[in-house]
């Protein structure tokens, strides 16, 4: 093993400058040597020595509304708990707990097999047919991924060859662009929502030889706004290419029924490759895509991210078969109901006192600018009791950072209103507040 | 160091990140007029950083606006 190599001079920098650094910084080396490595451990030790690393605060309960934050330096903190995406509460109802306790005892701990060899159980079967009944169309079906990422990742490779094209939003996820990377096709980016632009790349690259993917969001989860599908929708028809429509942030919540974005604008029919992701209103892990039954089948097989891993846990897939139930049934339609009223009474508090993602999502995003007030503003907002998700380069343009919120059904306004109040004290203390 | 044979090879590696810029780079853009994302950008400037052998602190890059200013930055770090 190399010996430490960092100069002295590196780590007294970092000391003194602690607050210039950002994240992006530590992907960079120069040398054969680990310094970007030593030098990120040396950073943490500073943050949390100074009390202000506020990232990896271990939670003593489940995602609710209220919960403690066990800092790495021993602190603990009690917070409003807008920084998961348990959008509907589902990961701790007692019924969607008994279901995996039922699942975990019937099947054991893992699958301990790839979905296409041996890691196929009787509840993947019932998750797979719960989901092609919530959807409802003709000659549908999902093929189920570990991840949310991967499901990106495995899907737009296996749909995408060299030679052919994908063209993303450029507020597409990482794992989206990962996906089109590891394809090996062309990439293109359109500006964000730009159909204009949109429509430009199509004539361009559209003939009867290349096959044409547009990957888009139903919400973008760094910009809180949604994706405009009915547009996208047309204009793949128009010039012949394909649809990949990611509702990570919406399947299960927009719409009147739950079925996303695509839902709400009218196009679930039309669109190709409708991905889902389980961690957010699910309230477990993983992922799926829906689509023709030709083109799942061919996933199972070709996505090779999800052939050469394990199945899904039996635990979790026997939660979430039953979180669909609910959430097809009165409760989820409750439950939605209030989310979509809780993040109208959010943003109500903050609109015109704070730069706001348009819209009326329940990913709400603020803007505070500057990256290197990340530190001490996290910091700020977990001390005053509440817990959020910065968002930062290179995960959004460089001094165009952001605090992302996620509203869920369960808040209670006295809830919100505190969170909106701490969020408008930290505007004032760092700078952010509209003029 | 030539500024030309800086430009070079930050070319080589935007070139490599972006697939299809096919025209001479321009050093008055910026990477993102070329359609590099914040990860390509990294990945442009630590790749012209190895080749040239030029250690940058990191707390120098983040105030770069277009391709000339990390020219710049490579002329006033080289020894």
């Amino acid at each position: 093993m190399a010996a430490n190599t960092l100069d002295e001079s590196l780590v007294k920098h970092v000391q003194e400058n602690f607050a210039d650094y950002t994240y992006d910084m530590f992907m960079m080396n120069m040398s054969a040597d680990l310094e970007e490595m030593e030098l990120f451990s040396e950073y943490v030790d500073i943050l949390n020595a100074k009390k202000m690393y506020t990232f990896e605060a271990a939670r003593s309960g489940t995602q609710g509304p209220e919960t403690d934050l066990a800092r790495a330096n021993g602190e603990t903190v009690h917070v409003v708990n807008l920084s998961s995406y348990n959008y509907l509460g589902f990961s701790y109802h007692p019924d969607v707990i008994k279901a995996a306790q039922d699942a975990v005892a019937k099947y054991g701990l893992g699958a301990s097999s790839s979905p296409v060899i041996s890691g196929t159980y009787l509840v993947h079967k019932q998750l797979e047919e719960a989901l092609v009944k919530f959807f409802d169309l003709p000659g549908r079906g999902v093929s189920l991924f570990t991840a949310g990422y991967s499901v990106n990742l495995g899907a737009i490779s296996a749909f995408i060859k060299p030679g052919h094209q994908v063209i993303m939003d450029s507020a597409s996820h990482m794992s989206i662009v990962e996906g089109a990377k590891l394809s090996g096709g062309e990439m293109t980016f359109f500006r964000h929502n730009d159909m204009e632009h949109l429509e430009e790349l199509l004539k361009e690259k559209c003939d009867d030889f290349t096959r044409v993917l547009i990957c888009v969001e139903g919400i973008y989860s760094g910009d809180g706004d949604y994706g405009n599908l009915k547009d996208v929708v047309r204009l793949a028809k128009k010039y012949g290419a394909f649809t990949l429509v990611d509702e990570a942030h919406s399947a299960l919540v927009a719409g009147e029924h739950g079925k996303g974005v695509c839902e709400q604008q009218g196009v679930l029919e039309d669109v190709d490759l409708y991905v889902m992701t389980f961690s957010k209103a699910f309230g477990g892990v993983g992922g799926a895509v829906y689509a023709k039954k030709e083109i799942v089948q061919y996933m199972n097989w070709y996505a090779r991210c999800r052939m050469f891993s394990c199945a899904l846990d039996p635990a979790v897939t026997g939660g979430m078969t039953k979180v669909i139930e609910l959430a097809n049934g009165p409760l989820g339609a409750e439950r939605r109901k209030r989310l979509k009223h809780n993040a109208t009474y959010f943003r109500g508090l903050l609109n015109g006192k704070v730069k706001l993602s348009e819209g009326d999502a329940w990913v709400v995003i603020v803007h505070f600018g500057a990256e290197h007030k990340t530190l001490g503003l996290n910091d700020y907002l977990q001390r005053e009791g509440l817990d959020t998700s910065i968002i930062q380069f290179p995960a959004v343009p460089r001094n165009e950072a952001r605090i992302r919120m996620f509203v869920t059904s369960e808040h209670t306004e006295a809830q919100l209103k505190k969170a909106a109040d701490i969020i408008l004290s930290a505007a004032a203390k760092f700078d952010f507040l509209l003029k | 160091m030539e500024q030309q044979e800086i430009l070079n090879v930050i070319e080589k590696h935007l070139k490599k990140s972006v697939p299809g810029i096919t025209e001479a780079v321009n050093a008055d853009k910026s990477f993102v007029d070329y359609g590099a994302n914040s990860l390509d950008i990294v990945e442009i400037v630590s790749g012209s950083m190895r080749e040239l052998k030029i250690k940058i602190p990191r707390t120098e890059l983040s105030d770069i606006k277009n391709i000339q200013g990390l020219i710049d930055k490579f002329v006033a770090f080289a020894k």
